[in-house]
């Protein structure tokens, strides 16, 4: 018998998968390192700091702000963000009155260059279902209560928009610089899904 | 519904204690397996080398998803979107 180690069976998807690569690879469409820079970039530089220094930008900044809110994809060029996803970036200013949530109800787009790629809930069936028809109740599982005194808008992602949400500056930050706000901005508010 | 982030109504103990400058602070690891990081990268180097946009792929993507069981692993789908992507192109994968 042979000594040799036998690794976990390989699935169906997997196999998919190898197959897909192997043939691009073959026809010379793409090259397996491509493949992992791309996967590179996405683990490890792309995220939601990036979105976070562009809030913290148009808290500081009204002027920028101004400039977000009117052309999201030219503003954050002006931070050097863009690319796959981004090209038509709309930028939804929460108020004390207004609470924005965004989500796909059909997929899983996503503003990449400034949020990096979704998180798995926001994929799910349950939070594309659910997210338009009961907006707070989602909200509320995911530990934000809205008051009902604020309106809550659902943007649905499409392929012509992508949604950021452009959070509130919390009180009390009246004295901090650019690069101490960023920090105190999460993914989740970018989304929607915290205030 | 998993229950997601800190969890809290405001913005400033969300991210308190999180060291600035690391990209993926408040993200998460996006991908659960090995073969789903794959997936996305032959498919955004398909489609930058194609020319071809993202565009036509979403249109697979919406259309996996709206015919594979709700409970279908969401890399999958977007597997079976690139297949459909390819077959447009002339170029089908081995089964």
């Amino acid at each position: 018998m042979s000594e040799h180690h036998h690794p976990s069976p390989v699935s169906p998807v997997e196999r998919r998968v190898a197959a897909i690569e192997a043939l691009l690879v073959e026809k010379g469409l793409i090259t397996s390192d491509v493949v992992d820079a791309v996967i590179e970039t996405y683990e490890h530089d792309v995220g939601p700091l990036r979105g976070a220094r562009v809030v913290a930008r148009a808290w500081v900044d009204g002027d920028y702000r101004a400039r977000l809110l009117a052309d999201g994809t030219r503003a954050v060029g002006e931070l050097g963000l863009g690319g796959a996803e981004g090209e038509h970036l709309v930028v939804l200013e929460n108020s004390p009155e207004v609470h924005n949530v965004v989500v796909c109800t059909l997929c899983s787009c996503y503003p990449w260059p400034v949020l990096g790629l979704p998180p798995r809930w926001y994929k799910s069936f349950a939070y594309r279902s659910r997210a338009v028809r009961e907006p707070r109740a989602v909200l509320a599982e995911m530990g934000t209560t809205v008051p009902d005194d604020v309106e809550v808008r659902v943007w649905d992602s499409s392929a012509e928009v992508r949604y950021m949400v452009l959070p509130l500056r919390p009180a009390g930050t009246e004295g901090l610089a650019e690069d101490e706000l960023v920090p105190l901005v999460t993914r989740d508010h970018m989304i929607g899904t915290a205030r | 519904m998993s229950r997601m982030g800190p969890g809290a109504g405001t913005v400033v103990p969300a991210a308190a204690d999180v060291p600035p400058g690391v990209p993926r602070h408040n993200g998460e690891l996006v991908f659960d397996a090995p073969w789903e990081s794959r997936a996305f990268g032959i498919a955004a180097a398909y489609v930058e080398a194609s020319g071809c946009g993202w565009d036509r792929f979403r249109a697979h993507l919406v259309t996996a998803i709206a015919h594979l069981p709700d409970d279908t692993p969401y890399y999958e789908a977007w597997v079976t979107a690139i297949e459909a992507l390819l077959a447009d192109d002339g170029l089908a994968p081995p089964s």
